[in-house]
C-alpha cells in the first residue's frame, strides 16, 4: 500500500507519543480500580481540551480518579465543594485588603488549578454555577479589574448526584452544553470490589510518581489536532445529529415524541473533537466510525431534551442515542 | 214622486252590481265538494275575472286559514287564460282541510284591484266526522314509513351535476399520492408494488461485476471504489445474514460474523476487505493496484463462500458451509 507521506507520519507521532497514555493507565490502575470508561473520558477530555459531567452514586472514585491523574501529570489539583451558600467569589477569588499593603491584593480561587473538581455542582446557586462555567468557556477569569488566564491544560470534572434531587439547583440546558461529555460511572464488579477493598485496607502505602508534565499534555494536543477526520465521518456525525433533531427524516418516526429538543452544533464539534481523541488513544492518525460510535453517547446523552412522553415510558437518552446509531447508516 | 222613485232605483240598482264585482272585476268560488269528511281536503275552485294589465292581489295569499275551522293545506299557481277583448280570467284552487265536524260558511274571498275589492259568494261546507268502531282496540300512531332506498338519492346533487370534476380531483390527488409514497418516499427510486427483488447472492455478484466494470481504481477514485465495494459487501451480509450490517462499523461486522458458522472460513478475508477499505475511505491513503485487486478477490471469494445452498443440498449437508 503506498500511503500519503502525511498519515504515515503522523501514525508514527502518535504511535510515539502515546506511549504515555499507556503509562497514565497503569499509573491509574495502581490506585483505581476498574472504571476503565472514566479514566479513558479523563483522556478524551484532557486530550480534545474539555471538560466532564460526571454522574455516579458517591463512593465510586470521582475524587480519587482526577487527583491521581492530577498527580501523574505533576499538575495542580483543587475542589470545590458546591453548596447552597456558596459564592461566585469562592470560586473563581476576590479582592481583599491588605493592611500591611494599605491596598486590595487579589486572593485567586480554586479554580486557578489544572484539575477541578467540582463535587456535586447542582447544590450551588445559579450564579455560583454561572462563574464556573464562564471560566471553563473562556478559560480566563475576572477579578476585580484584572483577568487572568487560566492554567493549561484546564479540565473541570463537575459531578452529579443523580440519586438525590432534593435542594438542588439543576444546570440550566445552555450550561449543560458546555461539558464535552457527561459521563455516568455505575458499580464496580465483584471481582473488582474485592479488589477495591484488598487495596484501600492494605497498610501499604502507594506514592504516585508523576509521568508526564502539563506542557506534554499540551504538546500532545497538538499532535491530536493534526488527526485527519475524513469528510464522510463528518457527514455521519451531521446525520448523528440531525437524527436528534429530525428523527422522522431518518425512519426514526418513533422518537419524534421522545425528543423535545436536539443537540446543538456544539454537539457535532464536540464529538469531532472526542472522536480524534479517541482514535489518539487507539494509537490512529485518523478518525473511523467506530471512535465516532465510542464517544457518541458520552457527548449527546446532555444534549437531548427528552420530552414527558419519553420519561413517561422510562426511555432515557442512551437509548435514543442507540436507536438513532442503528438507524444510521455506517460511511 | 215617480222622479223619486225612479232615482231610487237607479241607486239600488247600482249597489246590487257592486256587491259582486268591483269595477269589472268579478270574482267567482265553486267547492268540488260542499261535504268533506274530517281529515280529508277539497278544492275550492276560484276564477277571477278582471281587466288586462291590471294588477291585483289576493289577500289570501299569506294566509293558512279560512276560518277557525277551515285550513287552507295548499294553493295551486294562479293559471292566466286571456279571454280577449282586453279581460283575463285567473283560475287558482285552494286546497281546504278541516278537523272538526259541523256545517262552515266558506266567508266570501276577497280579490284587489286598483283599490276596489271584488268578493266572491258565501259558501257552505259541511264536515263530516269519521265513523269510530268503539269495538275495536285503541292502537298507537303507526311509525313512519321508509321510503325505498335509492342509491342516488344520496348522493349529493353537485356530485351528479359535477361529476367529471370530481374524477379530475381524484385522478389527481390519486396520482399526486402514488408520486408521494412510490417514488419520493423510497428514496427517489421508482419501486414497482410487487416487484421482485434478485437474491443476495445475484444481486451482490450483478453489482460487484458493475463496480468493476466502473474502472473507478483505474482513474484515481480509490476512495469511491472502495466505498462501493464496502456498500455492496453490507447490503449482502445485510440481506443474507439479516443483521443490519449498514448500519455496523467494521469491527460490529466482523464481531457479529464470528458467531456464524457460514462464515468462519472466510471472516479472516473480510476482515481484510473492510480494514483496508477503512484506511482508504477514512485516512486518504492511496492503495496499491494490487491491493484493489486482491480486495476484489476477496470480496467475490466471500460471496461465493458464503452463497446459499440449493434447499436438496442444503440439507445434504446440513449446513456444512465450513468447506467452503
Amino acid at each position: 500500500m503506498s500511503e500519503t507521506v502525511n498519515i504515515r507520519e503522523l501514525n508514527d507521532l502518535i504511535a510515539s507519543k502515546s506511549n504515555f497514555v499507556n503509562m497514565i493507565k497503569q499509573g491509574m490502575d495502581q490506585t483505581i480500580v476498574g472504571q476503565k470508561h472514566l479514566v479513558d473520558s479523563l483522556l478524551i477530555a484532557l486530550l480534545a481540551n474539555g471538560h466532564i459531567l460526571l454522574e455516579g452514586v458517591p463512593g465510586l472514585a470521582k475524587t480519587l480518579a482526577i487527583k491521581t491523574l492530577a498527580s501523574l501529570i505533576d499538575a495542580r489539583f483543587s475542589r470545590i465543594q458546591f453548596t447552597p451558600d456558596l459564592l461566585p467569589a469562592d470560586v473563581v477569588g476576590t479582592m481583599v485588603y491588605s493592611i500591611k499593603k494599605e491596598s486590595f491584593e487579589v486572593k485567586k480561587g480554586p479554580v486557578f488549578a489544572n484539575f477541578v473538581l467540582a463535587d456535586e455542582i447542582n447544590r450551588a446557586p445559579a450564579k455560583v454555577q454561572s462563574a464556573l462555567l464562564e471560566a471553563m468557556q473562556e478559560r480566563q477569569v475576572t477579578i476585580g479589574e484584572s483577568t487572568f488566564s487560566l492554567d493549561d491544560p484546564f479540565l473541570v470534572l463537575a459531578t452529579q448526584n443523580p440519586i438525590e434531587q432534593e435542594g438542588t439547583y439543576p444546570l440550566p440546558e445552555a450550561q449543560v452544553d458546555r461539558f464535552l461529555m457527561k459521563v455516568v460511572i455505575g458499580y464496580p464488579s465483584k471481582t473488582e470490589e474485592a479488589s477495591i477493598i484488598k487495596m484501600n485496607i492494605s497498610p501499604e502505602h502507594k506514592n504516585i510518581i508523576p509521568l508526564v508534565t502539563p506542557r506534554d499534555i499540551v504538546e500532545t494536543r497538538e499532535i491530536v489536532q493534526k488527526i485527519y477526520v475524513d469528510e464522510k465521518i463528518e457527514r455521519y456525525i451531521v446525520d448523528i445529529v440531525f437524527a436528534t433533531r429530525f428523527p422522522e427524516e431518518y425512519g426514526l418516526k418513533d422518537l419524534k415524541g421522545m425528543i423535545s429538543f436536539g443537540a446543538s452544533p456544539r454537539a457535532s464539534i464536540s464529538m469531532a473533537l472526542a472522536a480524534r481523541a479517541y482514535a489518539f488513544l487507539k494509537g490512529r492518525g485518523y478518525v473511523i466510525p467506530e471512535d465516532v460510535r465510542a464517544v457518541c453517547h458520552d457527548v449527546m446523552r446532555h444534549r437531548i431534551g427528552l420530552s414527558y412522553e419519553a420519561e413517561a415510558n422510562n426511555i432515557g437518552a442512551d437509548e435514543i442515542i442507540s436507536e438513532i446509531l442503528d438507524k444510521i447508516a455506517v460511511p | 214622486m215617480k222622479f223619486i222613485n225612479r232615482i231610487f232605483a237607479v241607486v239600488m240598482l247600482a249597489c246590487a252590481v257592486c256587491g259582486m264585482r268591483a269595477g269589472n272585476t268579478m270574482v267567482i268560488a265553486r267547492l268540488d265538494s260542499a261535504q268533506l269528511l274530517m281529515g280529508k281536503t277539497t278544492a275550492l275552485h276560484l276564477e277571477i275575472v278582471q281587466d288586462k294589465g291590471k294588477i291585483g292581489i289576493f289577500p289570501l295569499e299569506q294566509s293558512d286559514t279560512l276560518s277557525s275551522a277551515i285550513e287552507i293545506a295548499g294553493k295551486t299557481v294562479p293559471d292566466t287564460v286571456d279571454l280577449g277583448n282586453g279581460r283575463i280570467q285567473i283560475n287558482r284552487d285552494l286546497i281546504l282541510q278541516a278537523f272538526d265536524s259541523g256545517m262552515y260558511v266558506v266567508k266570501p274571498i276577497p280579490f284587489i284591484v286598483n283599490g276596489d275589492t271584488a268578493m266572491s259568494k258565501p259558501l257552505t261546507l259541511k264536515v263530516m266526522p269519521v265513523k269510530v268502531d268503539e269495538k275495536q282496540d285503541i292502537h298507537g300512531f303507526k311509525p313512519v314509513i321508509e321510503p325505498p332506498f335509492k342509491f342516488f338519492d344520496w348522493v349529493p346533487d353537485v356530485l351528479i351535476d359535477y361529476w367529471w370534476a370530481f374524477l379530475l380531483a381524484f385522478l389527481l390527488v390519486g396520482g399526486g399520492l402514488c408520486y408521494y409514497f412510490l417514488w419520493y418516499k423510497k428514496g427517489r427510486k421508482f419501486v414497482m408494488p410487487g416487484r421482485k427483488r434478485l437474491p443476495p447472492y445475484e444481486e451482490a455478484m450483478i453489482n460487484l461485476n458493475r463496480l468493476k466494470d466502473s474502472n473507478l481504481w483505474q482513474n484515481g477514485q480509490e476512495k469511491e471504489y472502495f466505498t462501493g465495494l464496502t456498500d455492496i459487501l453490507r447490503v449482502y451480509i445485510d440481506r443474507r445474514f439479516e443483521i443490519n450490517a449498514v448500519e455496523m462499523t467494521s469491527t460490529q461486522i466482523i464481531d457479529t460474523l464470528k458467531k456464524n458458522d457460514e462464515t468462519r472460513a472466510v471472516n479472516e478475508q473480510l476482515s481484510m476487505i473492510l480494514e483496508m477499505a477503512d484506511v482508504v475511505k477514512f485516512a486518504n491513503v492511496r492503495p496499491l493496484a494490487d491491493d484493489n485487486e486482491m480486495a476484489f478477490k476477496r470480496a467475490v471469494n466471500f460471496i461465493e463462500a458464503t452463497k446459499p445452498l440449493p434447499v436438496a443440498d442444503a440439507k445434504g449437508k446440513k449446513g456444512g458451509r465450513g468447506n467452503a
